[in-house]
């Protein structure tokens, strides 16, 4: 059996132990060794899995998970996510799907700093959920939007899956980062405008809040203060070289725990916070434990190099052939991390594309936003699952069907960037 | 069987120390670096002290921190998609769960294994720390040993579903 | 340890070939495994007649970068190329060609390190595994993004990052604080000024598109990086004779001066490029007889020395022997 054939094989059975009740982390770590030992030997494979917990909890990049879900959790504990949300809730008094919106625009504010999609939905869902909840917001579906906000970390720059690809392609770097602001933005304003017109074709989505004076709406902006205070301490921190982005997690736990100690939190307050974030790194991990499992196995298979290679040789119209790479993406984002995807196939898809004369800058742009959506659609999406961890009590069939709205908005993204490639390459001049 | 169950209590609190005492080191030791370097270069060098390591320092412990987060919270930190067993008999979700609970104590031991082979090849070929030059060794072997607690808690927690039929069920708790 | 499977059991309608898993840590698109690596895996391919056949997993693809040499040891791939400074502590001797001045172009390196494994003064620490070949990288030179290095004591009071232990040793002997940070924050660090400048070679400089930030460089052979390509023993020891000798053909100092060749002609490049968009560059091509530099580049030297020969490892004897094979293989 081709190693190809075993790669595929392996993705369906997969897809089989998840529907099965296998929790998710174990069948990918299943599914990775026994796959990774069909293609090479059960030796290697052996080995690979022993290697997997260093290679995976010691890495620097992903401390800044359970630091970004620490500084939630203290921001709830003190008080400060409540206020936040108060506020916004007063401000925007009256209009319906205002809550959501604010959950877009802060994911959009917190993706300027954070490099990553899962610590963005991660912190921006323990600070959000219980208000949109409480003010209530169908379960489902404000967990769609915060998935889906969320997957801005990808884009709006800084972000790691931009720099893998100017490194993989030799593109500037500051270019690709000018070139997803744009891009990113535009998900902004279209993440909002499905949360208005799904509040407004199904009200019971979201209830409108009651109307708030002008007075009340001016007293409320106190609330913003602290939230806001820890987010300007972090962007000015990175912003002017203080600390790195990473760094900048540690920093932000520190600060919103100073913030809740000058509000009272003491020594049992502070254990709570702390098991709270073990118990919810503990889920998040556990799937990267799997991620990686199952990478290094579609990797060996090398079913994505020769799907790629192979959509290289056909003898289509180039738009065809751009459109088979996305699809392609797309399928693959269904199981795979984006980063190993990235890394894998570009080195194929590139020449194609550089051969067929499209834009090597917008061409990242678009294959990103498309590895993206792979992190909030079923069965594997990243994103989904970070929130399910921080919000256990939700169903996950609830939660796919409140992404649903959002995947068709960015799927009309990538058609809206595929077509007008001036929307991110303009900022370039 | 009781006294199973006391003594999974106690390593999933042990356990819960260690991980919480890792973050805050975490968080101090980046503090202290960020804070340190700033001086370092207001001052032009003069006040000559930066923090060494606090990459590594922060990578190991976060993976103490993470190690010890799986073995205190295995039973109740998995993702299952429930979209299509919605309607499955109770006894049979903890069955399964049971089963699936020991394929985390097979997962607690082979990583302990590698642990343990990889801390016994530190100290052969003599490995240390890129920044602090401490060996690799005892820092594999605490990892080691938090894997093997994984295991062991996941085989009572297994165990234990099996006796009683009872296990954790995420959307019936509520968070 | 891996267990003997000479031909590839996946595979039945090719039964005669043998597929060897080679990863690194380079990208796919980088010059060294466009110019070297992807030739190699096509001259084995069919020096061999297609019964050997090299798959490469570029970006670390199927083993970390800081454990590859590992991971071709016990087995979970079949080829890995890593640099020593990688793991640290692992192997102290090679390391000591790092050291400031032994090397100004990675031919050199290449050479030299490739030289001292071949006369036997390295093997001792890849007894694990069957080494293919050295090569080394071009010198790493310091760039900076708003203050120009001319004299140590330029450098007091900067952060710059550090690629290895051993260059922290040496950066720190010069009154800078050396900053250890991951390839990925690399960019964003220097942009922001977390750290202002690093130590790196001029073909990575561009590799890595840290040349869209700096503007001043320092062309001191400040260190360089050693590096391998190996294989897993039982693989090797296991394929018949004709198949040992056609990677035995592939391998050693013919391949590592390949290496250096490819680097040294971007290196140049970069440079190039550098003075073409107006970069700032001094040179100092013999540090160890310049009076500013000589003093901290020998103390870093003895700092790294002495630490070896405390492990009851014979660093200076493998210190001169260094000396004496770049001083033959210099170009
Ligand atoms: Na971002
Ligand atoms: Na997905």
């Amino acid at each position: 059996m081709s190693p190809e054939i075993i790669g595929a094989i392996g993705l369906v059975v997969m897809i089989l132990l998840v529907v099965l009740r296998v929790p998710v982390a174990l069948a990918m770590l299943g599914v990775g060794l026994v796959g990774f030992g069909a293609v090479t030997a059960p030796s290697g494979a052996l080995q690979m899995l022993k290697d997997i917990p260093v290679d995976v909890l010691a890495k620097y990049d992903f401390s800044a998970i359970p630091l970004f879900i620490l500084m939630g959790v203290f921001a709830t504990h003190s008080g400060m996510a409540g206020k936040l949300f108060e506020a916004t809730r007063t401000i925007f008094g009256g209009v319906r799907g205002s809550l959501g919106i604010a959950g877009i625009g802060s994911s959009g504010i917190f993706a300027s700093i954070s490099g990553s999609s899962l610590a963005t939905a991660s912190t921006m869902t323990k600070v959000a959920l219980p208000q949109m909840e409480k003010y209530g917001y169908q379960p489902g579906f404000a967990c769609g939007i915060l998935a889906a906000g969320g997957t801005l970390g990808i884009m709006i720059p800084p972000s790691i899956a931009l720099l893998v690809y100017a490194i993989l392609t030799q593109q500037s770097v500051g270019d690709m980062f000018i070139a997803g602001f744009l891009p990113g933005m535009l998900g902004m304003v279209m993440y909002s405008l499905t949360v208005m017109v799904m509040v407004r074709w199904k009200p019971h989505l979201a209830k409108r809040g009651e109307k708030t004076t002008w007075k009340a709406k001016l007293l409320s902006l106190t609330g913003l203060i602290p939230f806001s205070f820890i987010f300007i301490v972090i962007i000015a921190g990175i912003f002017f070289g203080l600390f790195t982005p990473t760094e900048g997690a540690a920093v932000g736990a520190f600060v919103s725990w100073a913030y809740a100690f000058a509000k009272g939190m003491r020594l049992d307050g502070l254990k709570q916070s702390l098991i709270e974030t073990l118990a919810l790194s503990a889920v998040v991990f556990f799937m990267l434990l799997g991620a990686e499992a199952l990478g290094y196995f579609i990797s060996v298979s090398r079913l994505s190099y020769t799907l790629a290679s192979w959509i290289g040789g056909l003898a289509v119209s180039p738009m065809i052939v751009l459109i088979c790479i996305l699809f392609m993406y797309f399928l693959l984002g269904l199981f795979m991390d984006a980063l190993a995807m990235l890394v894998i196939t570009i080195p194929v898809v590139y020449p194609i594309i550089l051969a067929l004369g499209f834009d090597p800058v917008w061409f990242g742009i678009i294959a990103v936003l498309t590895v993206e959506l792979g992190l909030i659609t079923p069965p594997m999406g990243m994103n989904i699952f970070v929130i399910k961890a921080m919000a256990p009590h939700i169903k996950l069939s609830d939660m796919f069907r409140g992404v649903a709205p959002f995947i068709v908005s960015d799927v009309i993204r990538l058609v809206i960037l595929v077509m007008f490639p001036a929307i991110s390459l303009v900022l370039l001049g | 069987m009781a006294f199973l169950v006391k003594l999974s209590v106690l390593i999933s609190r042990l356990c819960q120390f260690i991980g919480g005492v890792s973050l805050i080191i975490i968080v101090l030791t980046t503090m202290l670096d960020v804070v340190a370097r700033y001086i370092f270069k207001l001052t032009g060098g003069e006040f000559g002290f930066t923090v060494k390591g606090s990459v590594e320092i922060v990578s190991y412990f976060m993976l103490f921190a993470l190690l010890a987060a799986f073995a205190a919270f295995v039973e109740r930190s998995q993702i299952i998609v429930d979209v299509f067993t919605q309607k499955m008999p109770q006894s049979i979700k903890g069955y399964l769960m049971g089963i699936f609970m020991m394929g985390f104590f097979i997962i607690g031991i082979v990583f302990s294994w590698g642990l343990y082979e990889s801390a016994i090849d530190a100290l052969e070929y003599g490995k240390v720390t890129q920044d602090l030059r401490i060996s690799m060794m005892p820092i594999y072997m605490v990892s080691a040993f938090l894997s093997i607690l994984l295991a062991i808690r996941s085989l009572i927690e297994s165990i234990n579903i099996f006796k009683t039929g009872e296990f954790f069920d995420a959307e019936e708790t509520g968070a | 340890n891996q267990s003997a499977d000479t031909t590839d059991g996946s595979s039945a309608t090719s039964q005669e070939t043998t597929v060897l898993r080679f990863s690194h840590f380079w990208p796919a698109t980088s010059s060294i495994s466009k110019e070297v690596f992807e030739p190699w895996a096509k001259q084995i391919e069919t020096d061999s007649d297609g019964r050997l056949k090299v798959e490469l997993y570029p970006s670390a693809g199927l083993a970390k970068a800081d454990v590859t040499y590992e991971s071709a040891a016990k087995g979970t791939i079949d080829i890995g190329s890593q640099a020593h400074g990688y793991t640290n502590g692992r192997f102290p001797l090679t390391q000591i060609t790092e050291l400031p001045g032994l090397s100004n172009s990675a031919t050199q390196m290449g050479c030299m390190l490739q030289t001292l494994y071949d006369d036997g003064t390295l093997a001792s620490e890849y007894e694990d595994t069957h080494l293919l070949f050295m090569y080394g990288g071009g010198p790493g030179a310091l760039h900076t993004t708003d203050k120009l290095i001319r004299t140590p004591a330029d450098m007091k009071g900067m952060r710059i990052r550090r690629p290895s232990a051993v260059a922290g040793d040496i950066i720190e002997s010069a009154g800078a604080s050396p900053v250890g940070l991951p390839a990925n924050d690399m960019y964003t660090s220097l942009q922001r000024g977390v750290v202002d400048g690093l130590s790196f070679p001029w073909e990575a400089v561009t590799a890595f598109k840290i040349d869209e930030i700096t503007k001043y460089h320092t062309n001191i052979p400040f260190y360089s990086s050693a590096l391998m390509v190996t294989m897993n023993k039982d693989k090797y020891d296991n394929l018949p004779d004709d198949l040992k000798q056609v990677l035995d053909k592939n391998s050693g100092m013919t391949l590592a001066s390949k290496v250096g060749e490819v680097f040294d002609k971007h290196d140049q490049m970069a440079i190039q490029a550098a003075k073409d968009k107006g970069d700032e560059i001094v040179e100092i091509p013999d540090p160890l007889n310049d009076p500013d530099w000589k003093g901290p580049l020998e103390r870093g030297t003895q700092k790294y020395l002495s630490d070896v020969n405390a492990l009851g490892l014979d660093a200076d004897g493998v210190y001169e022997k260094a000396k004496a094979a770049s001083a033959a293989c210099k170009v």
